[in-house]
């Protein structure tokens, strides 16, 4: 009896949802990336899919037509898996401005109390002659895009993305009050007499542009504070590192034809240069909340000089550096400091053992984010499913966020496609488990290297640091150990 | 300082009352007149009975009123009532002092810096009798008065900690109190042989000793949210392993 009243009076206080197969919150590369493969994949591909993206893809759409000049600041590694998956999967790799990505076969990465405690991994090692690709953010986005586009050119249910439209909220159809529960005791020889009527309890989305869909699976690619999360009742659990990531895009010398990406382990946390095409490179500096203020308010002129003394200064003179700093962010004396301290170490062995210098930094390319380590008990509730940031968030020093986000799509789209070739509703947890089951030992797996590695090199401890000097030493001469390594990073 | 991370063991009340007097000696009562003019005397004569004895004859009693305090209800000889009771004057001296708003402790937010103050502020009533302090000590840890000392060490550690902020009420209670009490047992016997000026030595002795307990809390909830994390995560792993079936 209530139900029935319920129902009328909701029919009447708001217009009826759109149903959908498939709703996918998030159109960063997650996202697209799932829209993009079940529409690739010849049995989900008459699913009917909207993503939804509170923020504008504008840019996205202009990138193939009229990519920026300079590089974005947002720069990710790509693992040969990942390359593979979006070859041969989903297919973008097609679309993707290759003039703009840059292949590494080697990445250095050494310790900042001992610079011969170093450690190199090498792409001979697994003989597919790429250890990782970089490659901008919106590079991929793009890619992805065009091939959606081209998707649904010869598509009969097209995908429908919407950008510029928030989730106002997600509300779930069939809600069981305690009084209802007490009530309504409920009678099983009753039959149901509008068969197939019955209240549908896939979730309803309303948005900011009025309109409502319902779908039979919500997607949750929205981020660490996943509004999908939320509405699943799902906890994340995780801490804040107290460390942010200072971005920059900048100018080398001249161009690297190494194929080397570097990085430097400091107290304050890693510090990644990584060569771009040409003369461009990105860096990524974690660093302590002061620091990465100063960084970001040091002058234009000064922040190059300051990488280079990142990259081969003892941090007792980095220290000094700082705190002069900190005094005159503009303090043009500290690049005669910087030079002179330089000067001491040996030509070949800076040409050898260290990247190259900086130039330049690109002017308003900097940016900082609080890194945290986050992961969420399950990535699927009833008609929920989670993937990417939203699922579990990573410090960034061993380039695997996007990658594990990409693993996500791939044993997602493996669970959605056997469930609908077994005619199952997609929406069931009885078809989304298996993605839970095989995708989640592996990501924490990886969140726990990544935090162990963050913790060891955080410290100036000295037994620690020997014990780490004389591991990393030991690593790099055993070679079996070694290519094990590489192949589990990259993915292979 | 010592904050556990799962609410569940997270009470809703604190464990004191801040309604709870803070009056600790009394200020009437003969042998409390008494006392509170022989502390005047320590400076001079050391925690010795000399200063009951004087303080007696200043106030114009006769001699044999010396029997108040020697036949007092605790038992304890002249030389550990004075003791006693100068700790727990200058304990409400502290507390006064605390309490009063216009007191620049009350700008000071963090739970360690509020720490140092007042460790620092309770240290700093001990400068006029600082070389005297061996003969109150050595009264202190005298068998028989130990526990009456060790329960007036732990109602000092008690009140910096409730009024540097605590609001723990599991384990780190203890754990605090126990840091606090540490941390001033060292500096007195440091403070004893500080000859440096102002004994600025001991109060940097305290700063450090904070500073390590600070270190020490962050090593622990560190260890506490990883056991908590990688418990979880275990049901998590098991868990997920078990929707295959």
């Amino acid at each position: 009896m209530w139900k029935a009243v319920r129902t009328l009076t909701s029919r009447a206080t708001t217009s009826q949802p759109r149903l959908r197969d498939v709703v996918i919150i998030g159109g960063g590369p997650a996202g697209l990336s799932l829209l993009a493969a079940l529409k690739s994949s010849r049995v989900t591909r008459d699913l009917q899919c909207t993503l939804v993206e509170g923020g504008s893809l504008a840019s996205v759409q202009n990138f193939a037509s009229n990519p920026p000049e300079e590089y974005t600041n947002r720069v990710v590694s790509l693992t040969p898996k990942t390359i593979e998956f979006m070859q041969e999967k989903i297919g973008n790799w097609a679309y993707i401005n290759e003039e703009r990505v840059k292949v590494y076969d080697s990445i250095v990465a050494y310790d900042s109390q001992d610079s011969d405690s170093r450690i190199s991994f090498d792409a001979s090692a697994i003989g597919t002659g790429t250890l990782a690709a970089m490659c901008e953010n919106i590079n991929i986005q793009a890619s992805l895009w065009e091939r959606i586009q081209e998707l649904n050119m010869t598509s009969d249910v097209p995908a429908e993305i919407m950008d510029n439209v928030k989730v106002e909220k997600i509300q779930s159809p069939v809600e069981f009050s305690a009084s209802e529960a007490l009530d309504e005791l409920p009678d099983l020889l009753e039959v149901d007499p509008t068969d197939g009527m019955s209240e549908l309890d896939w979730p309803i989305i309303h948005l900011s542009n009025g309109e409502s869909l319902q779908a039979r699976l919500l997607v949750g690619a929205d981020g660490y504070n996943s509004p999908a999360r939320k509405f699943a009742g799902i906890q994340s659990r995780g801490w804040m590192y107290d460390r942010f990531g200072v971005v920059a895009t900048i100018k080398l010398c001249y161009e690297d034809y190494r194929s080397i990406g570097w990085q430097r382990f400091l107290t304050t946390g890693p510090l990644a240069i990584l060569p771009l095409r040409d003369d461009n490179a990105t860096i990524v500096w974690s660093s302590t909340p002061e620091l990465s203020q100063l960084l970001l308010k040091v002058d234009p002129e000064i922040f190059p000089h300051l990488v280079n003394a990142a990259m081969t200064l003892e941090e007792v003179d980095l220290n000094y550096i700082y705190k002069l700093l900190e005094v005159d962010p503009s303090d043009k004396s500290v690049l005669g400091e910087i030079e002179w301290r330089l000067s001491k170490i040996k030509l070949l062995e800076l040409d050898s053992k260290y990247p190259l210098p900086v130039r330049e930094l690109v002017e308003g390319s900097r940016a900082r984010f609080p890194l945290k380590m986050s992961h969420a008990d399950t990535y699927v509730a009833p008609r929920v499913a989670l993937i990417g940031d939203a699922a579990h968030t990573i410090h960034p020093l061993a380039g695997q966020g996007l990658n594990m986000g990409q693993t996500d799509v791939a044993h997602l789209m493996a669970a959605l496609e056997k469930g609908a070739k077994r005619g199952m509703d997609v929406g069931s947890t009885l078809v989304l488990e298996e993605y839970y089951a095989n995708a989640w030992p592996g990501n924490h797996v990886l969140l726990g290297v990544c935090d162990k590695l963050h913790k060891i090199f955080s410290t100036d401890f000295t037994p620690l640091v020997y014990l780490r000097g004389f591991g990393m030493k030991t690593l790099n001469s055993l070679g079996v150990v070694k290519d094990l390594m590489i192949k589990l990073v990259s993915g292979n | 300082m010592f904050r556990t991370s799962l609410n569940l063991l997270k009470g809703s009340r604190a464990y004191h009352s801040v309604q709870h007097p803070s009056r600790i000696i009394s200020t009437k009562g003969i042998d409390a007149v008494v006392l509170k003019q022989a502390i005047t005397h320590i400076p001079k004569y050391g925690f010795d009975s000399l200063c009951i004895t004087q303080a007696i004859r200043e106030l114009e009693y006769p001699d044999s009123l010396v029997l108040a305090l020697t036949s007092s209800a605790s038992g304890d000889s002249l030389e550990f009532q004075l003791v006693k009771y100068w700790l727990q004057s200058q304990r409400q001296k502290l507390n006064d002092s605390v309490v009063e708003p216009s007191n620049e402790f009350h700008q000071i937010s963090n739970e360690y810096e509020r720490t140092k103050f007042l460790l620092k502020q309770r240290l700093l009533y001990n400068e006029p009798v600082a070389h005297h302090l061996g003969g109150a000590l050595a009264q202190l840890v005298t068998p028989y008065n130990v526990q009456t000392s060790m329960g007036e060490l732990h109602a000092l550690a008690d009140d910096i900690a409730f009024f540097a902020g605590d609001e723990s009420n599991d384990f780190a209670w203890y754990t605090k109190r126990f840091g606090i009490s540490t941390i001033y047992v060292g500096a007195e016997l440091f403070m004893m042989q500080d000859s440096s000026s102002n004994f600025k030595a001991t109060y940097n002795f305290v700063d450090g000793k904070v500073d390590e307990l600070r270190n020490l809390g962050a090593g622990y909830n560190n260890v506490e949210q990883w056991t908590l994390f990688n418990a979880v995560s275990l049901v998590n792993l098991i868990k997920s392993q078990l929707t295959r079936g």
